[in-house]
């Protein structure tokens, strides 16, 4: 039976840590040195760039499933930058989200109550896993506690735990002997005495708990570090890495309080950084939105990683990271999942897979293999009677040509003249060799609207497809091939149970696979928390606008009109604009750049495209070149009001909303 | 020990059969929902109410809000007329914390004797979920019974913007060190965010209640459901999907006790279905903790409830509301346990 190497997608960040070697691509480890160094580092991308895999890999357990493999070696080799041993919580998974269980309790001090509950749950959890990673690392100490010397022996864990259990807040939790496993068992007890209270029973925290809550985040981590290097437990020169992923929940869950204390959760790890306690190092896994309003120094206290910039295709000179990435996450794949015959056929597995790319010719003749283009092209009405035959007659040759003349002879019209359209195809104005942008930047155009003619849509397949639709998102690409493999399997289950694997992927099969994973991305957009439908219906609002206003471009003369730029000005005006705007990027369904508008009167303004995988289910192009259409807020005003979104920033301190700038202050 | 039988059926049907309560005491929701009012007036029209208490809870602002509170006064106006007296209300938020719910819980308590009916039917689960609990383990009730009233139909649009997974209030895990926990789908309409709970903890194994029969296009958005999350990679068998009467309480109950028999470890429990079903989550995830094995029940909660969740009343032939009931304690004996 075949399988599909995809369908354990949605736990891509989170995989079981003997698949990990296998499955993980070190393509962007190089990029990722301050990872692996002395200094805090917040990693920041969007959902689907692979920071949690990024920061699994300093995890303990990935370590050592590392040190087990012989195929896949650790992805950085360097001894200094490989001391380290690493503890962290992962703040969706790991419950401390519930300390706000208890907000309304003592209202007057429940912020700050909230708030000590918080640090002391976390610092409980990481001290833990500190503990554990210790425990693992000395139980196996050839695999990497001895080749990197990270620390001293087994009697130097206990001794130093025998100080450490005079700390307070583990003291009054120890019972019978201290040692290293009765320490992880009090912390257990610790988090666990915590779970309870958030569940309300019992009403108030156990004193010995309450009397011991630690005020500061890290702190009394530092100083149990500072006690396991003074007993030779750890190395000196060892160092301590803190990895806290998912940190924009906390300002999701402070956005959905009352009266909005942003900051109220975040601020504790900001000024954990700030300290900058040379103990620790934290790693700080972000989407972008929850971070930018923190108010660091930010070049003294941490590194930036910005993984949707560095997948762009135009940053660090390496315009091919992406597909480059893509590639080999898809090569592990095949060969983890018993697909080494196809991974080992060819250099470029993702080409053999799914073929290149497909010509224009041959995605206009799978629009409409057996269409009738003389009478199903659309030539609108102030097209001459003799243009217009001219242009059906072309469209028996060659529709794409057809349809490049109905708007190359729209422009002419409307600078008052006419073309001429008698020349052989070849000849035509537009494939003369200065006019060949002009054509280029249009077929992607020409395309649509011929489906669109033909009522298809757009069929898209092939590795460059694929990449354009990926939007340098690599949990969209798995998603892409997901789909795509899951209908290739049944494809193959319906015929003989011995049919050869031929290759590449049939054409139909592909765009089956990624018009059902545009739909499983666009059903996505209801799941996000407190504002899915709403950004659901702001989203089709705009998808379906912009559908129109392509088709019925049809002198082409906004080839970039999958896309929107409003002027920064204008959306002071419209906030609840700007809101869904930003909602929406932050949330990786909208991109968005700065524009520089061609009349300079507009000022500065922004451009949003919403994400390629989005363009199959909207029926867009999904090249994002050209000039955007330009719109007045206004206008995406009345998109908001067709959907159906009450007013939000009316309503501001009642809503769950992510906070701009301005609500900060 | 669990009990064999469980009495249950129409409301005049179980409340006849306990002839020893003479009187009831009621506490249900005041809200938008036509149906929300049938079990009061149905105990009243039996001269069996003693005192009604009605729970009036506000969404977020969402543009359903202005419909409800229009719909909320017409229920409230006809309660006033039915009972001839105006009724208890007690306003509350849909996202009270566990310490408001206390103190609700403990205020309603205070004003009620032996016997209870908790109508579930326009309740929702943060709220059902705990009160359930307090009136189960409460020494001052001695009989509980629990409602459920059926509506004509649903609406298209049933709520708005859900939130992520989190566990209903007092129903979440005491438990550290557990992972790989077993999960208990109650199959639904919606999966709201239920995949974000799978991603993060690669709960094994699955389970799913499926509500059987179901009609369309219910049928079909149940299926869908299914085959959703069966596409982003949660692994289950055929055979786990196992059908449950939408409103066989003792029968879900029994198949909770039957699936998660010998699982030790942390269970999580998803109520995405039917209500009756949700409540033998509720039910079962006491008994669990009766007997001090770790469980979580958890849910995806939207801001706000669409004025147009459902319409109307299902009526049987002699054109009586069919609300169903389930004894869940009686004369102080838990008839739902392990």
């Amino acid at each position: 039976m075949r399988r599909n190497p995809f369908t354990t997608l949605y736990v891509t960040e989170r995989l079981d840590q003997a698949k990990f070697p296998a499955l993980f691509s070190p393509m962007l480890v190089p990029y990722m040195a301050p990872l692996f160094e002395d200094g805090n580092v917040v990693v920041e991308g969007t959902q689907g760039t692979g920071k949690s895999m990024l920061l699994a890999l300093l995890q303990t357990e990935v370590r050592l499933a590392y040190a087990e493999e012989t195929n896949h070696p650790y992805p950085v080799q360097d001894l200094e930058m490989c001391q380290f041993v690493c503890a962290g919580i992962n703040l969706a998974t790991n419950q401390a989200l519930r300390s706000v269980s208890r907000w309304t309790r003592n209202d007057s001090e429940a912020r700050v109550e909230l708030r000590l509950c918080f640090v002391d749950f976390v610092n409980a959890w990481i001290l833990r896993d500190l503990f554990i990673s210790i425990d693992q690392l000395t139980a196996s100490p050839n695999r990497l506690w001895e080749p990197l010397r990270l620390g001293g022996s087994r009697q130097a864990l206990e001794s130093a735990t025998i100080d450490l259990a005079n700390e307070p807040f583990i003291h009054k939790l120890m019972v019978g002997d201290v040692t290293a496993k009765a320490t992880i068992h009090a912390l257990s007890n610790r988090i666990e005495g915590y779970l309870k209270y958030f569940n309300g029973r019992p009403k108030e925290l156990p004193p010995e708990i309450l009397d011991t809550q630690t005020q500061s985040l890290g702190q009394p981590l530092a100083d149990a570090v500072a006690i396991l290097k003074q007993h030779g437990c750890l190395a000196s020169s060892t160092r301590v890495l803190i990895s806290i992923d998912q940190f924009e929940q906390l300002l999701e869950l402070e956005a959905s309080l009352p009266d909005r204390p942003y900051g109220l959760l975040r601020d504790t790890i900001e000024q954990a950084m700030h300290r900058r306690e040379p103990a620790l190092s934290f790693r700080i896994g972000t989407r972008p939105y929850a971070w930018q309003q923190i108010t660091g120094e930010a070049l003294r206290d941490y590194h930036r990683l910005d993984m949707d910039e560095m997948l762009r295709k135009t940053e660090h000179g390496n315009r091919h990271l992406f597909s480059d990435l893509a590639s080999d996450v898809f090569d592990r794949r095949l060969r983890s999942y018993g697909y080494e015959d196809i991974a080992d056929s060819s250099e470029d597995t993702l080409a053999a897979v799914f073929g290149q790319y497909p010509k224009p010719a041959t995605r206009v003749k799978h629009i409409g293999p057996n269409a009738n283009w003389s009478r199903v092209i659309s030539v609108p009405n102030e097209i001459g009677e003799e243009q217009c035959l001219r242009i059906r007659e072309i469209a028996v040759e060659d529709p794409l040509e057809a349809k490049l003349a109905v708007a190359w002879e729209l422009q002419q019209y409307a600078n008052g003249g006419t073309a001429s359209l008698e020349q052989t195809i070849g000849q035509l104005p537009w494939n003369k060799p200065e006019k060949r942008w002009w054509k280029k930047e249009r077929l992607w155009l020409a395309i649509l609207q011929l489906a669109a003619d033909n009522r298809q849509k757009i069929v898209m397949f092939g590795k460059k497809d694929i990449i354009d639709l990926s939007g340098s998102n690599i949990l969209v690409f798995g998603s892409i091939c997901q789909h795509i493999w899951e209908c290739w399997i049944r494809d193959l289950a319906r015929k003989k149970a011995d049919a050869q694997l031929t290759l590449p992927i049939d054409y139909k099969l592909q765009n089956e696979g990624i018009l059902k994973a545009s739909d499983t991305w666009h059903q996505k957009i209801s799941e996000e928390r407190w504002i899915g439908d709403t950004l659901f219906a702001f989203l089709d609002e705009m998808g379906t606008w912009l559908r129109g206003r392509q088709i019925d471009d049809k002198a082409m003369s906004y080839p970039g009109g999958n896309g929107i730029s409003l002027a920064n000005r204008e959306l002071v005006a419209y906030p609840d604009v700007k809101r869904l705007l930003s909602e929406a990027t932050g949330r990786g369904f909208l991109l968005q750049r700065k524009h520089t508008p061609k009349n300079r009167a507009r000022g500065e303004s922004t451009k949003w495209y919403l994400h390629p995988i989005l363009a199959p289910y909207y029926e867009l192009t999904i090249n994002l070149t050209k000039e955007p259409l330009y719109i007045s807020g206004g206008d995406v005003q009345k998109w908001l009001e067709r959907a159906g979104v009450p007013a939000l920033s009316a309503n501001l301190g009642k809503q769950r909303l992510l906070p701009l700038g301005d609500d900060m202050e | 020990m669990s009990r064999l039988y469980r009495p249950n059926g129409p409301l005049r049907w179980v409340v006849e059969r306990l002839p020893t309560c003479k009187q009831w005491d009621y506490i249900g929701a005041l809200a938008a929902e036509s149906r929300a009012n049938e079990v009061v007036l149905e105990l009243e029209s039996m001269g069996k109410l003693s005192k009604g208490q009605f729970l009036c809870i506000a969404d977020e602002p969402s543009e359903f809000e202005a419909d409800n509170i229009k719909a909320c006064a017409i229920h409230r106006e006809t309660l006033i007329r039915s009972l001839g007296t105006a009724p208890v209300i007690l306003e509350s938020q849909l996202f009270s914390d566990v310490d408001d719910l206390a103190m609700i819980s403990e205020r309603l308590e205070r004003s009620i004797g032996d016997n209870l009916v908790l109508d579930i039917t326009a309740l929702p689960k943060r709220f059902f979920f705990y009160l359930v609990r307090f009136f189960r383990s409460s020494q001052s009730v001695k009989n509980l019974i629990v409602t459920y009233t059926l509506p004509a139909g649903y609406g298209k649009k049933l709520h708005k913007n859900p939130g992520g997974w989190m566990p209903l209030p007092s129903f979440g895990s005491e438990d550290s060190t557990s992972t790989n926990p077993m999960l208990v789908i109650s199959v639904g309409y919606h999966h709201l965010k239920l995949l974000e709970l799978i991603g993060d903890r690669r709960p094994k194994p699955v389970r799913l209640l499926m509500p059987f029969p179901s009609m369309p296009p219910g049928f079909s958005q149940n299926w869908d459901f299914v085959r959703y999350i069966h596409e982003q990679g949660v692994e289950f068998h055929p055979r786990d999907i196992r059908r449950v009467d939408p409103f066989g309480l003792s029968i879900a109950f029994d198949h909770l006790c039957a699936q998660c028999v010998g699982h030790e470890g942390e269970l999580i429990l998803a109520p995405f279905g039917p209500k009756p079903i949700s409540l033998a989550m509720a039910l079962y995830a006491l008994a669990r903790e009766d007997s001090g094995l770790p469980v979580t029940v958890g849910y995806t909660q939207p801001i706000a409830y669409s004025s147009e969740y459902s319409h109307g009343v299902k009526r049987d032939v002699d054109g009586k509301a069919i609300i169903h009931t389930y004894c869940v304690k009686l004369a102080g004996e838990l008839l739902y346990s392990c």
